[in-house]
C-alpha cells in the first residue's frame, strides 16, 4: 500500500466518515452497531477502489456511490441469508435494541425512512443531506426528471409515514 | 421537509462511527489481500487437480489402450475448460465498479451472477457428464493395475461422491438464482 494512498484514504476518512454513518445509520433504522459494521464495509471497498479514483467527479459523489452499492449489496446478503422480507431485519433489531442515544424525534425519522423502499431511502437521505439533484442522480444512475418524480413520491410517503406511522 | 432536513443536520453530530481510522485501513489491506487469495484459490485447486492428471497419465495410461487415453482426454479438456472459465469469472468480477452508478452497478452484478449461474449450472453439469464417462473409462484399465476390490469400491464410492457434488451445485445455483432475484427487484425500484 502506497503512503500517498494511505494518506488519501485517512483523509477521507476522516472528512467523510460522519457522513458515511449517518447514511448507514438511517439506512438500518437507526442501528448503531450495525450501522458501524456497515461503515467498516464502505470504508473497505473505498480502500480498494482508492487506485481507480481519477478525480472525474467530486470524492463526495464517488464515496456516495461506492455507500449506496455497499448499502444495497449489505441488505441483499442479509436477504440472501435469512431468506426475510425487506424491512424485516432492520425493524426486529432496532426494536431488540433501543438505541438511548438517539432522541425520539431522530428514532422517528430513522424508522420513517426505514420504512421506505432501500433505494429510496438512500435517495431521501442524499435530498436530506442537500445534494443537489443532478448529484443524486449522477449516483443513482436515472435521468434528473425521473428522479425529480421519484423524489416527490418519496417525499410524499414519507410526510404519510411521519404523520399516520 | 424543512424539520427533517433539521433534524438530519443536528443528527449528523452525533453520527461518530466506534472506529479507529488505523486499524481500518489495516483491517481494509488484508481482506483486500484474502479477497485475491479466495478469488485465486479454486483456480490453483483446479490447476493441482490438473497437473496430478498430467503426472498420472504420464506415469499410467501412456502406454494404456486407447479406450483410457480417450477417458482420461474426456476427463481433463473440461477441467481445463472450468479453468478457463474460472479466470474469465474472476476478470468479470474485477469489472464490477462500486464507484460506478447504482445502475450501472446493478446491471454489472445481474450479468456478473447470470454468468456464475451459467458456470455453475449447464457448463458444471456437462464437465460433470463428462467426467464420470472418462471416469468409466480409465477404470477398465486401472483394473488391471490395481486389486478387484479396490475398483469395486472406486466404483461404488463415485456416485456418491457425485452426488454430493450435484447437491452443492444445486445449492449454489439457488443462491444465484436467489441474487438475480434479488437485483432484478433492484432494478424495479431504481426504475420506479
Amino acid at each position: 500500500m502506497s503512503a500517498a494512498n494511505q494518506k488519501l484514504f485517512l483523509d477521507l476518512f476522516n472528512q467523510y466518515k460522519g457522513m458515511v454513518m449517518q447514511v448507514s445509520t438511517g439506512f438500518l433504522q437507526g442501528d448503531r452497531e450495525l450501522a458501524n459494521d456497515l461503515l467498516q464495509e464502505v470504508f473497505i471497498n473505498i480502500w480498494i477502489a482508492l487506485p481507480n479514483f481519477k478525480g472525474e467527479s467530486s470524492p463526495k459523489t464517488w464515496i456516495y456511490r461506492i455507500t449506496v452499492n455497499t448499502c444495497l449489496t449489505y441488505l441483499r446478503k442479509q436477504k440472501s441469508k435469512r431468506q426475510i422480507n425487506t424491512q424485516a431485519l432492520p425493524r426486529q433489531v432496532a426494536d431488540v435494541i433501543p438505541d438511548t442515544t438517539v432522541s425520539k424525534n431522530h428514532n422517528h425519522l430513522y424508522h420513517a425512512i426505514g420504512q421506505l423502499e432501500s433505494t429510496d431511502r438512500l435517495i431521501i437521505m442524499m435530498v436530506l443531506d442537500e445534494m443537489e439533484y443532478p448529484e443524486i442522480s449522477n449516483v443513482i444512475g436515472i435521468r434528473e426528471g425521473t428522479l425529480r418524480v421519484k423524489i416527490h413520491r418519496i417525499k410524499q410517503r414519507l410526510k404519510n409515514i411521519m404523520h399516520h406511522g | 421537509m424543512d424539520d427533517l432536513k433539521r433534524n438530519w443536520k443536528q443528527e449528523k453530530a452525533r453520527a461518530v462511527p466506534n472506529v479507529n481510522a488505523q486499524a481500518l485501513l489495516s483491517k481494509a489491506e488484508t481482506f483486500k489481500k484474502s479477497s485475491i487469495k479466495f478469488q485465486y484459490g479454486n483456480v490453483l485447486i483446479l490447476s493441482i487437480t490438473l497437473t496430478f492428471y498430467l503426472i498420472f497419465f504420464y506415469r499410467f495410461l501412456i502406454y494404456g489402450t486407447l479406450l483410457s487415453k480417450v477417458g482420461f482426454i474426456i476427463m481433463s479438456v473440461p477441467l481445463l475448460i472450468r479453468i478457463i472459465a474460472e479466470i474469465i469469472s474472476i476478470s468479470k468480477g474485477r469489472n464490477i465498479k462500486l464507484y460506478d452508478n447504482a445502475f450501472q452497478h446493478n446491471d454489472q452484478l445481474i450479468r456478473y451472477t447470470a454468468f456464475r449461474k451459467w458456470m455453475h449450472g449447464p457448463v458444471t453439469y456437462t464437465i460433470m457428464a463428462l467426467y464420470t464417462i472418462g471416469y468409466y473409462f480409465i477404470m477398465v484399465q486401472f483394473a488391471e493395475l490395481v486389486s478387484g476390490w479396490l475398483i469395486v469400491t472406486m466404483c461404488i464410492a463415485y456416485p456418491v461422491v457425485a452426488y454430493l457434488i450435484i447437491m452443492q451445485v444445486r445449492k449454489g445455483i439457488k443462491n444465484e438464482m436467489r441474487q438475480l432475484y434479488l437485483l432484478s427487484e433492484y432494478y424495479k425500484e431504481i426504475e420506479n
